[in-house]
């Protein structure tokens, strides 16, 4: 019997990339809002904050749906790595992308119904989603009700915090950001994993 | 005297203390305690029937012991025509200065009342009302604090303090009602295209913004149309705060840390304006590296896949 | 679609969601009322009222002319002034009253509006909800925001009489301010409060009908109403009470009962206020005439004093307008009047500046939508709708409010930061101002045929009827202002001595005087005893009990003291005798149990009248485990008490148990703020050697208090 299952459902198609949006946005306006200068090529400071503030709340908007989506559908499972083993499963995803890929070996772990994700992949995306996002969340809400955030946190303003941790995640983000973006490349073809989220692909597995 | 038209005139018409309740202090010299039985009564005023607008005649006595006046008694500025009660016609004939005592103080010298004056004169509030518009309208001697003395205090209290003087007439269509007859549009109607507007109120002062040029400067109060409205001015890593707001403050840090951004930076956070260099340049060295990574791996990729002979299944 | 597709473990997950959220709802929506309802013992049926009749077209036209024939006659009187032959007057009168454009410019839009609607039948908020059914509400900041209109009046205080959340300027004894942050909020408001002025809670003396002999029915008996439901908007047979409970709202029948006309008709008839009995209980009746109806508009300060002249002037004040509460009892079973007056402030012509001024209440008392403002300040429990608006004097006034003698204009604003406008310009309450009310000696009176309370004491002169206190705007979960003098020398203590102390040796004559006349009737009754306990509430607590009130005060209500700008206001004070569960006894008093008022008045044995009071359901689940984790525990800490002692005071042969009669250990202190005079009073009516103010009680260091009574400038 066969089974066939949608990898990218249209709703994790609509977040990723009003997640892609959101995020690119951001990090514009982001950088612009963060290094602001009179007079520097960035956009100017008045309209950034509001555009920033928009996808800001999109973003969360976007965050709350997807973790609302994982909860109702199975699309959660894959961000649920099985510790056991997990070590080795990261050297040997490791090593394909240091060694294997320039040998045209093929990719060591194909995705399935119940792992769409490499185990790097797996791990990537648990921190970012569910560590990274959050917190980046957290700390722009700080900014965004100014009145809920403590006046001084460790004998320093409270926003100051706020500032610096919102400040690294998204610096950490725009890395990961990269190497997502380099990674999508790394699939079976060049483009394949893009033509992937944009329309969708369908898995047919054989069940005994 | 002449040759500095001050119009550092003191009369009890222009003392708009909204003060906080102060209790007659038993220690007060003999004179000073007569004064405050009534002055001492927070909210000692009465209804002006000219401008309809509240004059109040309280003294704090609490905060004139933190003012830079603090050890001067009543009597040192008032003269002795106001010993009996009532004196309200006495009250208003009086005409008091700053200079006549700081013609010779040290620690405030006349250039520098000088200078101060060369900037009020091109003040908008001088402007528009050379004739009762005076030091007196914004400082009250009674409780006045320099900024400068204060390096190590709080800044909330500082700017809480100097938007005070402002808020007095200007938070109200009434305040400036009572001052000029006239009606403005509020604070909060000309401020709405600020964002976040309570919040700046409350960290910085509105003659950060409202004040031409740099520090020397900022006695030359400007209107709406020439005050600085560029987010950028301030969030910035050049911001004007460091010229004005924090200026003391930085020169203190900078005489006892000598490292400009500890303080300023865990005192509070300014979008653009709180930027440790170290941060900025980990931040784009690790933005390069990734990328050089990324480069580096693709072209070896590219590389190997054109030397490999069997190719990718399509 | 490939039937391996299916996943039941998935589905399963799915389902059960769905349905657990389905149940609960189901569950809180339809179930729980039903059971919460038959476990108060509430009843909840429809409710119809004989005068809202349907009128035919010609009775509505006829009904519409009487309504507006007198203030058409009255312009054509005045634009037919010139015409001097008599009878071509009349005649032009005939025709100018009968024109179109005449009738529409006449009062009460609302005639037209029935007219062209085809409405010839009111029917309470069904007929008001069939245009009105949202209003647009202006908040504090000037946003307009449509709200449903019942829900808005359901929400209301005037409907609710208790509030669930925040808001409360009353602290607890414990130093917890009532549902304030950090506390498990209760509902506490004048529907779960117990007090001696009425006697009963709402919830034992809603709505009853008591038999009185009259003298001058000469032995026949006359049927009178009375009950807290008088005054309050919801119609049914007891007070909002679901309201108060979690996830629950007002019935449909509740809301159905709801008095519009009493707040909106000017023309509202208070004779049809009166107690109705049916199959399903007792109720108020309500005035749904169709005359009340076509007169409707906003409340008037007459609309209002329907049912708060009762706080103000009192029942027995003369000379009110036509129309008003107390010349007007009821077609039927007409009202008691409640001699002995609340406050004793009254807000007529002759005794208030702004009601001379022709002011309404709502001048001052804002409404925002159906919620109306009592200010920031309160010390007592009444729930409060708009608990951040102000209702001061300075919103009008100015912070300088005497403006005509430049000699002393100045001086007069100085002491505002000390002294409340009311403090001078309130001189006199009126003189039957109630001060000590005795519920456990009822006596009999002549005129009504009933046994009625007695007042011990009554005042309306500074000193006696009313007392000066420093306040912050906050008071204590037993109604007594708080504050403190900001200059003091930590003395002033009004727990221990102004409200715990009746020294005025003309007052202490009075109610020796008084306690005699009850010797009469109660030959047991101790008068110096009587006196004593009277004057000096604290003396029946015990020594510990003295010692643990003045460490909370030191320690729990110091600090709320504190808080603040405290100012001296005037403060009309009271106290009552009542029987106390005295297993939940602190040290400012215990849990005051209710009469039921029929046994009271016709029988005059109070004790009888008690047991039947705690015999009513609600009481009963009062001493309950879930009243008691609902909200007693909580009430009770507030209260003093550290947690509620639930055991029924009744035992099973019908004997109250630990039951005492006492007046509470300190008098409540009410505001006042009506009854405001124009000329205040003088500087030596409080700078002098006799002054109305106690310099010293007041918390003044001795030397200062000196000095005030005797100030240089009026040597």
């Amino acid at each position: 019997m066969n089974t066939t299952t949608e990898l990218y459902p249209v709703w994790i198609r609509v977040w990723h990339w009003s997640n892609a949006l959101s995020f690119l946005a951001l990090l514009v306006t982001g950088v612009s809002l963060h290094f602001a200068e009179p007079g520097a090529p960035l956009i100017p400071f008045e309209t950034a904050r509001v555009v920033h503030n928009l996808f800001g709340i999109l973003l969360g908007c976007g965050w709350l749906a997807f973790v609302i989506g994982n909860l109702w559908s199975r699309n959660g499972i894959h961000y649920r790595p099985r510790p056991q083993g997990l070590l080795v499963r990261l050297l040997i995803q490791g090593r394909f992308y240091g060694i294997g890929i320039f040998r045209g070996q093929p990719h060591p772990f194909p995705a399935t119904r119940d792992a769409k994700f490499n185990p790097l992949q797996q791990v990537t995306y648990l921190m970012v989603m569910y560590g990274a996002m959050p917190l980046l969340i957290l700390s722009g809400l700080a900014f965004f009700f100014d009145g809920l955030t403590p006046d001084r946190v460790l004998g320093m303003d409270g926003l100051w915090i706020a500032g610096v941790l919102h400040y690294l995640i998204g610096l950490f983000l725009t890395l990961f950001l990269i190497g997502h973006l380099y990674l999508a490349t790394a699939g079976e073809t060049l483009l394949g994993e893009f033509k992937k989220m944009v329309f969708g692909s369908t898995l047919t597995e054989e069940k005994s | 005297m002449n040759a500095i038209p001050l119009r550092l005139f003191f009369t009890s018409a222009v003392l708009f203390l909204f003060s906080i309740l102060s209790p007659v202090s038993y220690a007060d010299p003999p004179s000073d305690k007569a004064c405050l039985r009534c002055h001492g009564m927070a909210t000692l005023a009465y209804q002006d029937p000219t401008t309809g607008g509240v004059r109040n005649l309280a003294i704090d006595a609490k905060a004139m012991a933190r003012s830079e006046h603090r050890k001067l008694s009543c009597r040192d500025c008032h003269g002795t025509g106001l010993d009996d009660f009532p004196h309200f016609q006495e009250a208003k004939r009086e005409r008091l200065e700053c200079l006549k005592c700081h013609e010779k103080s040290q620690a405030f010298p006349r250039e520098r009342f000088e200078a101060i004056n060369k900037s009020f004169e091109r003040s908008i509030h001088y402007q528009a009302m050379p004739e009762t518009f005076t030091c007196f309208s914004c400082h009250d001697p009674h409780d006045f604090r320099a900024i400068s003395g204060q390096s190590g205090a709080d800044l909330p209290g500082v700017v809480a303090q100097d938007n005070a003087a402002c808020r007095r007439c200007h938070d109200s269509s009434e305040g400036i009602r009572n001052q000029t007859g006239r009606l403005f549009a509020t604070l909060a109607d000309t401020h709405a295209w600020l964002p976040e507007t309570e919040r700046h109120w409350g960290k910085v002062r509105c003659i950060e913004c409202h004040t031409r040029g740099r520090y020397k400067q900022h006695h030359f109060i400007v209107g709406k149309n020439d005050a600085v409205r560029a987010c950028e001015a301030c969030h910035s890593r050049n911001s004007l705060l460091a010229a004005k707001l924090y200026r003391h403050r930085i020169r203190h840090e900078q005489r006892t840390a000598g490292f400009i951004h500890s303080i300023v930076m865990n005192d509070a956070y300014i979008i653009g304006m709180t930027r440790h260099p170290w941060l900025d340049w980990g931040g784009a060295v690790l933005v390069a590296l990734t990328l050089a990574g990324v480069a580096g791996h693709g072209l070896a990729r590219y590389l190997s896949a054109r030397s490999t002979p069997h190719e990718h299944h399509h | 679609m490939n039937a391996t597709t299916f996943h039941p473990a998935r589905h399963i997950k799915r389902i059960a969601l769905l349905l657990g959220l389905g149940v609960t709802i189901g569950v809180v929506r339809w179930i729980y009322p039903g059971l919460l309802e038959s476990y108060i013992g509430v009843t909840n049926a429809p409710l119809t009222y004989a005068n809202s009749v349907a009128l035919s077209d010609r009775e509505f036209e006829t009904l519409a002319d009487s309504l507006t024939r007198a203030h058409r006659e009255e312009r054509a009187l005045a634009q037919t002034a010139e015409e001097d032959v008599p009878f071509a007057r009349r005649l032009k009168i005939n025709l100018l009253m009968k024109t179109g454009s005449f009738a529409k410019k006449a009062p009460f839009p609302h005639i037209q509006y029935f007219r062209k609607a085809g409405i010839r039948q009111y029917q309470g908020p069904e007929t008001c909800l069939g245009c009105h059914e949202t209003i647009k509400v202006t908040d504090e900041q000037g946003r307009i925001q449509e709200v449903d209109t019942m829900q808005d009046v359901v929400e209301s205080v005037h409907f609710k009489f208790q509030s669930s959340s925040g808001g409360f300027s009353t602290y607890g004894f414990d130093g917890r301010q009532v549902n304030g942050a950090g506390v498990r909020p209760i509902p506490v408001g004048k529907i779960d409060r117990a007090c001696g002025v009425p006697g009963s809670f709402t919830w034992t003396g809603w709505a009853d009908l008591v038999t009185t002999k009259p003298a001058h029915a000469n032995g026949a008996t006359e049927t009178r109403s009375e009950g807290c439901g008088q005054c309050h908007i919801g119609g049914g047979y007891h007070p909002a009470t679901e309201q108060m409970l979690p996830l629950h709202n007002a019935p449909a029948s509740a809301k159905a009962g709801i008095d519009c006309l009493i707040c909106h008709s000017p023309t509202y008839d208070m004779n049809e206020r009166y107690v109705i009995e049916d199959g399903n209980g007792r109720r108020w009746n309500q005035d749904r005439s169709m005359k009340a109806a076509l007169t409707v508009g906003p409340p008037t300060s007459q609309t209002c004093l329907y049912c708060h002249q009762h706080n103000m002037g009192g029942d027995l004040e003369k000379s009110l307008p036509p129309g008003a509460a107390p010349d007007n009892l009821g077609h039927k079973n007409k009202r008691l009047l409640h001699p002995g007056a609340k406050r004793g402030t009254s807000f007529q012509p002759d005794h208030d500046v702004h009601a001379a001024a022709g002011m309404a209440c709502t001048d001052c008392h804002k409404p925002q939508g159906h919620k109306i403002p009592r200010g920031t300040m309160g010390v007592d429990l009444v729930a409060n709708d708009l608990p951040g608006r102000k209702v001061d004097c300075e919103s009008c006034h100015t912070a300088a409010p005497h403006v005509k003698d430049p000699e002393d204009r100045a001086l007069l604003n100085g002491h505002v930061a000390r002294v409340s406008c009311e403090a001078c310009h309130i001189k006199k309450l009126r003189d039957d101002n109630t001060v000590l009310r005795d519920w456990i000696h009822p006596v009999w009176n002549e005129e009504e045929g009933a046994f009625v309370f007695k007042d011990v004491f009554q005042s309306g002169l500074a000193g006696r009827g009313f007392t000066f206190l420093w306040f912050n705007g906050n008071g204590t979960f037993l109604a007594n202002a708080l504050g403190d003098n900001p200059v003091g020398d930590g003395s002033y203590n009004p727990l221990m001595r102004q409200l715990a102390r009746i020294e005025d040796p003309m007052a202490i004559e009075a109610i020796r005087a008084s306690a005699m006349e009850l010797a009469k009737t109660y030959p047991d009754l101790d008068v110096e005893k009587y006196v004593k306990e009277a004057t000096d509430p604290l003396s029946t607590l015990s020594p510990e009990m003295l010692e643990k009130r003045k460490k909370m005060i030191e320690e729990k209500i110091r600090p709320i003291m504190a808080k603040g700008q405290s100012k001296i206001y005037p403060f009309k004070v009271f106290n009552a005798i009542m029987y106390e569960d005295m297993n939940n006894q602190g040290p400012f008093g215990a849990m005051i149990l209710p009469f039921d008022y029929p046994s009271y008045y016709e029988g005059g044995d109070p004790l009888a009248s008690v047991k039947r009071a705690i015999g009513h359901p609600i009481i009963r689940r009062m001493y309950q485990t879930p009243f008691k984790l609902f909200m007693m525990d909580e009430f009770m800490r507030y209260f003093g008490v550290e947690k509620w002692q639930a055991e029924y005071p009744l035992d099973k042969e019908g004997n109250l148990k630990n039951v005492e009669a006492h007046w509470m250990r300190q008098m409540g202190s009410l505001m006042i703020n009506h009854g405001i005079r124009k000329e205040g009073r003088g500087c030596k009516d409080c700078h002098a050697k006799s002054g109305i103010l106690d310099f010293v009680a007041l918390g003044y260091p001795p030397e200062r208090a000196e000095e005030l009574r005797n100030l240089p400038e009026l040597r």
